[in-house]
């Protein structure tokens, strides 16, 4: 992997990551991040953590 | 691709690997390991609760109006989870950078 | 299937580029906004850097005649129909969104400690432990608040990351006008010489991922 990355371009590219992965409109579409169905879960999480996120910026007690 | 560095890091040691770590977390670089996949995962779930729970209790505790009691105790508590995680950690053999912690990013959004 | 990149305004152009698997890129248009996406038999959307440039090549090329949002990376749907259902039940929040972010983009801030902090070992004591996180998220905080102040002034918007418990690193997001980068990235730089004790990086512009988000109130 490290050999498609120019070395001054890691924090580019994990900048990007982080845009991509958990930025971005998200629409009712089906997301379909095509690896083993463990990262499904991982694309899950998120979904759960930013819900999470939001419902605390809204003021939500959590329990 | 053009360059959308615009100001880069210092290249050295203090930055270096944090980057490194954080590019591995965010992108599986053993796609084959699927037994240790799922470890990875239930142990990231792990640590995810946990720090999010331990975000919480530091709120709590900043928002203020606890007995140094209460605070001596949830910073027990704290502890106790966090050397409970390292314990799991090195029972599987598994550090900090294979626990996908950042979830593209965990910091993001916690 | 079909496999989204961004949504841009109703009337605008699709752009004239290849997506995934370079597959044909097109626009379909709702009532308020379009859509822009390709087709696929079959798609796999692996976060490998090729993939995920390509993404981001398209949304960028979205870019080129009007506003944008780009869409989260591995967004598909079944078919033009369910696709243009979608559009049209976000519409009026996506369209808010698009004059929002016009004429802007998005950069990318980290902020770190120059020097390695030693990894001690967390005081056993409650307080203590509770201490030392709660010094950890005020120097961030103070990262956020102070230091990178003359950002946020430069900024139409800013978006900063809490941050996980264990990390020094402050990530923030500004949505910057197209015409004040070049003044942002000096601000940067002026920043990074006034603070020897920190180290900065600045990356974009980025489509406004961080300002595209349907879930907080407009």
């Amino acid at each position: 992997m490290s050999t498609e990355v120019l070395p001054g371009e890691d924090v580019a590219l994990v900048d990007l990551l982080d845009r991509l992965l958990a930025g971005g409109v998200v629409l009712a579409g089906d997301i379909t991040l095509a690896v083993a169905d463990i990262d499904l879960v991982y694309v899950g999480l998120r979904a759960l953590i930013a819900s999470v996120a939001s419902a605390e910026r809204a003021g939500v007690r959590l329990p | 691709m053009t360059s959308k560095t615009l100001v880069a890091p210092p290249g050295d040691a203090a930055v270096r690997p944090e980057l490194g770590d954080a590019l591995s977390r965010r992108i599986n670089t053993d796609p084959e390991g699927v037994e240790r996949g799922l470890v990875q995962l239930v142990l990231t779930i792990v640590e995810l609760l946990r720090q999010l729970m331990e975000r919480q209790a530091l709120r709590r505790v900043d928002a203020g109006g606890l007995s140094d009691e209460q605070v001596e105790r949830l910073g027990q508590t704290l502890r106790l989870l966090a050397d409970r995680m390292d314990e799991l950690k090195q029972e599987f053999g598994l550090e900090d950078r294979d626990l996908n912690l950042d979830l593209g990013p965990l910091g993001r959004l916690l | 299937m079909i496999y989204l990149y961004a949504i841009i305004e109703r009337l605008a152009r699709a752009p004239a580029c290849v997506g995934l698997n370079n597959g044909e890129v097109l626009a379909a248009r709702a009532s308020e906004v379009a859509g822009i996406y390709s087709r696929h038999e079959q798609i796999e959307a692996r976060p490998e850097p090729a993939v995920l440039w390509r993404h981001e090549q398209v949304v960028e090329a979205a870019m080129g005649t009007g506003p944008a949002l780009p869409v989260r990376f591995g967004t598909t749907f079944a078919d033009e129909n369910a696709l243009l259902s979608s559009l049209e039940r976000e519409g009026q929040r996506l369209s808010q969104r698009l004059d929002r972010v016009r004429g802007c983009v998005e950069l990318a801030i980290r902020v770190g400690q120059a020097e390695a902090r030693p990894r001690e070992q967390p005081p056993r004591d409650g307080r203590a432990y509770v201490e030392s996180k709660l010094d950890r998220l005020r120097r961030r905080q103070a990262i956020v608040r102070d230091t990178l102040r003359p950002l946020g002034d430069l900024a139409v918007e800013t978006s900063h990351a809490d941050g996980g418990s264990e990390s020094e690193v402050v990530c923030a997001s500004y949505l910057v006008e197209s015409d004040q980068v070049d003044r942002f990235s000096e601000s940067v730089t002026h920043l990074a010489e006034r603070n020897p004790r920190l180290w900065l990086s600045c990356t974009g512009p980025w489509p406004p991922y961080s300002f595209s988000g349907l879930e907080e109130a407009a």
